[in-house]
């Protein structure tokens, strides 16, 4: 605080001192490190993505919250949907449900927990593995529907719609 | 509270407390338990009905909570349209006892439905909901409806209404017993225990149930209240007790008095009749109580106050007031005896007139006292009335309790209007703010306070002074009752005073002195004048005579002033002197007046100090002998003195007198030149310089013109040489008068007493002859008398008598004396002198009677004499062939120069037929020097009519030459004194020459005269004279003489 009281020129001057040279080098790591987050929260959204021959080209949000929530597993345009989920606590997965219905994965869990207990319908099928086996089923199974982080997709995927955050 | 006021009396028999306690609690239980048992029915059905419908909701709404914990199942299931998701749930709300039927439908598709057996569907007790999306709350997917089972309801109700019921009456019977019980206990109780209380207490006593009975409740104020009664209640048994031996004491007291009382006293009823009598009334009237008693008076009594207080009574129960009437008994009014009857109704205590007191009374001390006062009082009144001064009295508080006759008149107010009132009341009615004023200090008893005021009068405009005394009253303690006033109107007195001390004044004031005496002239009053003029005190001069302040006078002849002042009233005015304490004398003129004053004759003397006035008339008196310009003593007043001067000298040691007579040389000169203005200036400086010179004692004065006497006494003659001296030279010296210097000399004669005179005008005469001689010799010197003087006096004398006669004889005769001209030697005219051939003394010199003739006034005659003469033998001459050139004539400058000496001179010379070229006139510097206008325009005349002007002894005189311009002066001629001394004197040859060249210079002609020797003419020749006249050349000529002279002057000319 004395340097920072002072208000006579000469007393400035210390900025080009030892001192000086830390403080600016506090600061570009700062600096870094701010450029860092922004570079992680910035990251891709949640996209849903269909197989490339699937001939449902987009999606609406409400069809999407149907297909995987059980109330119909159709595409609009009659053919039948098969949506497939990602395996345990995948951080896709959460992302994806966060997006969609603003819901917690386990609020999502307590849902099938329900239906499963006394009724019929089934939750989306889960797909063991990482990312490369989810996307693979996708592209396999027919009618399959999935999320995906958006970004560096492969080319036999087709994004029916896009979840910004 | 009547078994209780019961008790209160003391009737413990009838306390009905033993049963009624009992029934009391009885009958507050039993009343409470019905009416609560009563209430609590009311209050079970009234909440069968409130809670009926209140319960039959509450089990509606367990059924919609019920279906609330199960929502978002059934949301999820009709999300997804599970129908076993949907089954499971309606079985599971089916498990509660109250559903009656569960139907779950997503959209048109129903779920589920299911109803419980024997269920009837009632529409009012179903629960109906819409079910919406669990992820979209506002997307509605589907609808659930549970039916309620009502009748389970209603037997659930009706239970818990009979519980309810129950409840209530159980509490209500167990309060009743309760509250029954407390009762018992709180209130019974006690009030039983105070009722036994009560009960012991004894008739009259004092309770003490509070002490029992503690604490704050009703039932201890109700203790307290009791033991209050109780004592209340024994107090008033002792008061009442108390007040019946009160009454019973006075009684008897009353009894005594009414038995003692020097007074009549009876008590009748309403009808008058006798119900008492005391003793007194019984021995006056004889009878005894029990033989009156019952009767009225008339009926034991004939007298006619019986019958008048009968009707009084009567009066009295009318009216129901006190009635009164006095009864006179008796022969006459001094033996008589007045009784005064007072009726005075009683009443009882409802104010029911029951009875009526009589009391009678014998007043006939007061009455007799009472007629004194009042006749006393009216005798005083009667005084006080006809005193003219104003009185009044006064109580203590200033209110007016009597006023008099004078007083009402005074301030126009009746004796009504003041009585009763104060001054504050009256005032602005014209009373007496004055009275106000002067209110006394009642401090000081018995003094009167005198004080003065002005008042206006009650009819307005007069002012009035009023001498108010004031006395305060006392009554027989001491203590004050009251002010006694008295005013009386001192306005005419004050005036007269004042008018006599303003009279007093004015008399003082004067400066005369007047005295008041009686007729034996012993003074009864003198002024402050009189007093200044005397220098006595007062007290001194009061019951002196006139004869000890004037002592000139004597007995007799007072006594016939006195008879003369008596006869006729009054004195003229005379005058005596007032002799003063110190001695002083005072001439006064005195008046006297006789005056009248009550049979008494006074003697008014008015004396007037005359000593101003005496000096005024010695003032006066000095006037007339002295010189009103210079304030020195005149003639009548010098002779006076020396008249007294000699009279005294023989008893003198120096028997001496001295008269010197001064005359001024050349004053008339200066008069006549300078004005005379400047003369009289120059007169009072010569006035003060002789005085100046003189000795206390000695006398100047002046007899006119420019004469002065010195009068000298205790003198010796060398003292008067010096002092003459002493005289010529103060007088000589400069004047400056006016700015100029003026040069005066002094001629002085002397003449002693006795030697040179034995009277006064003889010494007069012969000072005045020394003075001629002095001046005659010489001026400016002083000479004594001598009888040489004398002689020439005489001479002189004779000489003026016999000019007259040489005037009358033609004693007169002219001599030529030629003028020559002096480096010709011939003749330039002539002068002509004149010659007096005297029959007995011969030839006399002009010198010697010229001054003469100026003298008496004959020079003019004279002058005109010579003039003829001279033209008549210029006429003569001429007729002869000769030429006798310019004849001069002398003139003196005591003759008539005016405008008349032209018209002569003509007339003079056109009788002989001559021309002014004949004639020349010779004036002397004194007439050149004269500032006569009318002289200067004569010459100036005479110059036109040829005649030319001389001036003669020209530098002996003062001549400014400035004067030579005035006149038309033609020649001078050289006084002979300068001639004279040609030979021997520088001086005079100097002035000879300057003279010369002057005339020259001024174009004038010049003639020497006295030219005697033949060196004086060569001097004269030398300096350029060019003419002259003296013995060198010829003497004065007869006529003939001079005709010869002409003639051989003729020839060589010729």
């Amino acid at each position: 605080m004395e340097e920072g009281d002072s208000v006579l020129p000469f007393r400035g001057f210390p900025v080009l001192s030892m001192d000086g040279v830390m403080n600016m080098k506090a600061l570009f790591l700062a600096l870094l490190v701010l450029l860092a987050l922004g570079a992680s929260s910035g990251h891709a959204e949640i996209v849903v993505v269909a197989g490339a021959d699937n001939e449902t080209r987009a999606l609406s949000r409400e069809d999407v919250i149907n297909i995987f929530m059980g109330r119909y597993r159709r595409f609009p345009n009659g053919q039948e949907a098969v949506p497939l989920e990602r395996e345990g606590d995948a951080p896709e997965r959460r992302r994806f449900y966060q997006s969609l219905l603003n819901k917690r994965l386990e609020e999502i869990h307590a849902y099938w927990a329900r239906l499963r207990f006394s009724g019929r319908t089934e939750p989306p099928r889960v797909i063991p593995g990482g990312r490369d086996a989810y996307l693979r089923a996708i592209t396999e199974t027919p009618g399959a529907i999935g999320y995906v982080e958006g970004g560096d997709l492969p080319r036999d995927l087709r994004v029916l719609l896009s979840l910004p955050e | 509270m009547r078994a209780w006021l019961g008790c209160l009396r003391r009737d413990s028999s009838t306390c009905p407390f033993k049963s009624l306690y009992g029934g009391l609690v009885m009958k507050v239980a039993g009343s409470m338990l019905a009416v609560g048992m009563i209430l609590a029915l009311v209050f079970a059905m009234l909440s069968a009905f409130l809670i009926h419908d209140r319960e039959t909701q509450r089990q509606i709404d367990r059924v919609a909570e019920l279906l609330s914990t199960v929502e978002s199942t059934i949301s999820i299931a009709c999300f997804t349209g599970d129908r076993a998701l949907a089954e499971e749930l309606i079985r599971g709300l089916l498990t509660n006892r109250l559903v009656a039927g569960v139907s779950i439908t997503a959209g048109a598709d129903i779920l589920g439905s299911s109803y419980r057996e024997g269920h009837e569907v009632r529409m009012a007790h179903a629960v109906q909901r819409m079910v919406t999306s669990p992820f979209d709350p506002t997307s509605v997917v589907g609808e659930v409806r549970l039916e309620v089972d009502y009748g389970y309801v209603q037997s659930l109700v009706r239970e818990q209404v009979r519980v309810n019921v129950a409840v209530l009456l159980t509490e209500a019977l167990v309060f009743g017993l309760l509250l029954a019980w407390i009762m018992m206990r709180v209130v019974v109780r006690p009030i039983q225990r105070l009722a036994q209380g009560i009960d012991d207490v004894p008739v009259g006593g004092r309770g003490h149930l509070s002490l029992e009975h503690r604490g704050k409740d009703e039932l201890a104020r109700l203790a307290s209240s009791f033991d209050m009664l109780l004592e209340r209640t024994a107090d008033l048994l002792e008061t009442e007790h108390a007040m019946r031996e009160t009454i019973a004491h006075n009684e008897r007291q009353l009894h005594t008095l009414t038995e003692n009382i020097p007074l009549l006293i009876s008590r009748h009823d309403r009808q008058g009749r006798v119900i008492y009598v005391n003793s007194k009334l019984e021995a006056l009237l004889g009878f005894s109580l029990a033989v009156v008693r019952g009767k009225r008076p008339s009926d034991f009594s004939g007298h006619w106050v019986a019958e008048k207080l009968e009707k009084k009574i009567f009066l009295a129960t009318q009216n129901g007031a006190m009635e009164e009437f006095e009864a006179e008994f008796g022969p006459d009014s001094q033996r008589s005896m007045w009784m005064n009857f007072q009726i005075i109704p009683e009443r009882d205590a409802h104010g029911l007139l029951t009875t009526l007191l009589v009391i009678a009374r014998d007043v006939t001390a007061e009455r007799r006292a009472e007629r004194y006062l009042i006749e006393t009082r009216n005798r005083l009144h009667g005084v006080l009335q006809g005193i003219p001064d104003l009185i009044w009295l006064k109580d203590q508080y200033g209110v007016y309790q009597s006023c008099n006759h004078a007083f009402e008149k005074f301030f126009g107010l009746s004796e009504a209007d003041v009585v009763g009132r104060s001054d504050a009341d009256l005032s602005g009615r014209g009373v007496v703010d004055l009275l106000h004023h002067v209110e006394p200090s009642y401090a000081g008893s018995g003094s009167v306070e005198i004080s003065e005021i002005w008042v206006d009068t009650a009819g307005g405009g007069r002012r009035v002074l009023l001498e108010v005394r004031q006395l305060v009253i006392n009554d027989a303690d001491g203590g004050v009752l009251g002010v006694l006033g008295m005013a009386r109107d001192i306005t005419e007195k004050r005036r007269s005073e004042r008018r006599l001390q303003i009279l007093e004044k004015a008399i003082n004031a004067s400066k005369d002195s007047i005295f008041v005496s009686d007729l034996s002239t012993r003074f009864v009053y003198v002024n402050d004048g009189a007093i200044r003029s005397l220098g006595y005190a007062r007290e001194e001069l009061m019951g002196k005579t006139v004869l000890e302040i004037n002592p000139s006078m004597d007995e007799e002849k007072v006594r016939d002033l006195m008879r003369l002042l008596v006869s006729q009233g009054y004195l003229d005015a005379f005058e005596t002197t007032h002799h003063g304490k110190d001695g002083r004398v005072v001439p006064v003129e005195v008046t006297k007046t006789l005056v009248e004053f009550e049979g008494e004759s006074f003697t008014v003397s008015v004396a007037r100090d005359i000593t101003e006035r005496r000096a005024a008339e010695e003032r006066i008196v000095q006037l007339g002998k002295h010189d009103a310009l210079t304030g020195l003593p005149n003639r009548k007043l010098l002779k006076e003195r020396i008249q007294q001067a000699i009279e005294r000298s023989h008893l003198s040691e120096n028997p001496f007198l001295v008269v010197i007579f001064i005359d001024l040389d050349n004053f008339k000169v200066v008069n006549d030149t300078l004005g005379h203005a400047v003369g009289d200036e120059l007169l009072k400086q010569v006035a003060q310089r002789m005085q100046s010179v003189l000795r206390v004692g000695d006398m100047v004065a002046r007899l006119g013109g420019d004469e002065f006497v010195v009068f000298l006494q205790k003198i010796y003659e060398d003292q008067v040489h010096t002092l003459a001296e002493r005289l010529i030279k103060n007088v000589s010296m400069v004047y400056e008068v006016d700015g100029r210097q003026i040069y005066t000399g002094a001629s002085v004669g002397i003449a002693v007493y006795p030697r040179d005179g034995a009277t006064v005008d003889d010494l007069l005469r012969n000072a005045d002859t020394a003075m001629y001689a002095a001046k005659s010799q010489g001026r400016n010197c002083h000479r004594f008398f001598s009888s040489s003087m004398k002689i020439a006096m005489e001479e002189w004398a004779e000489i003026s008598h016999d000019l007259h006669l040489a005037v009358a004889r033609g004693e007169f005769e002219i001599h030529y004396q030629p003028k020559v001209a002096l480096h010709e030697r011939v003749g330039a005219g002539f002068e002509a002198l004149i010659r007096w051939h005297h029959p007995e003394k011969g030839l006399v010199s002009p010198a010697r009677f010229i001054p003469v003739a100026e003298k008496n006034g004959l020079i003019g005659e004279i002058g005109s004499w010579v003039l003829e003469e001279a033209c008549r033998q210029v006429r003569v001459w001429k007729d002869m062939g000769l030429q006798p050139g310019r004849v001069a004539v002398n003139l003196s400058g005591k003759q008539d120069l005016g405008a008349d000496l032209p018209v002569k001179v003509q007339e003079i010379l056109s009788r002989y037929a001559l021309g002014g070229e004949c004639l020349e006139l010779e004036i002397t510097e004194s007439i050149m020097m004269m500032d006569a206008e009318e002289s200067i325009s004569a010459f100036w005349r005479l110059r036109e009519m040829g005649v030319t002007v001389a001036v003669d002894d020209f530098g002996t005189g003062y001549s400014s030459l400035s004067y030579l311009k005035r006149l038309p002066v033609d020649c001078l001629k050289i006084d002979r004194s300068f001639v004279m001394d040609i030979d021997n004197d520088y001086q005079d040859r100097e002035i000879i020459r300057a003279i010369v060249a002057m005339s020259k210079a001024l174009g004038l002609g010049v003639v020497a005269e006295g030219v005697e020797t033949q060196s004086q003419l060569s001097y004269l020749k030398s300096i350029g004279c060019v003419e002259g006249q003296g013995y060198l050349f010829s003497k004065p000529l007869p006529a003939d003489a001079a005709t010869k002279w002409l003639e051989q002057q003729v020839m060589p000319t010729a």
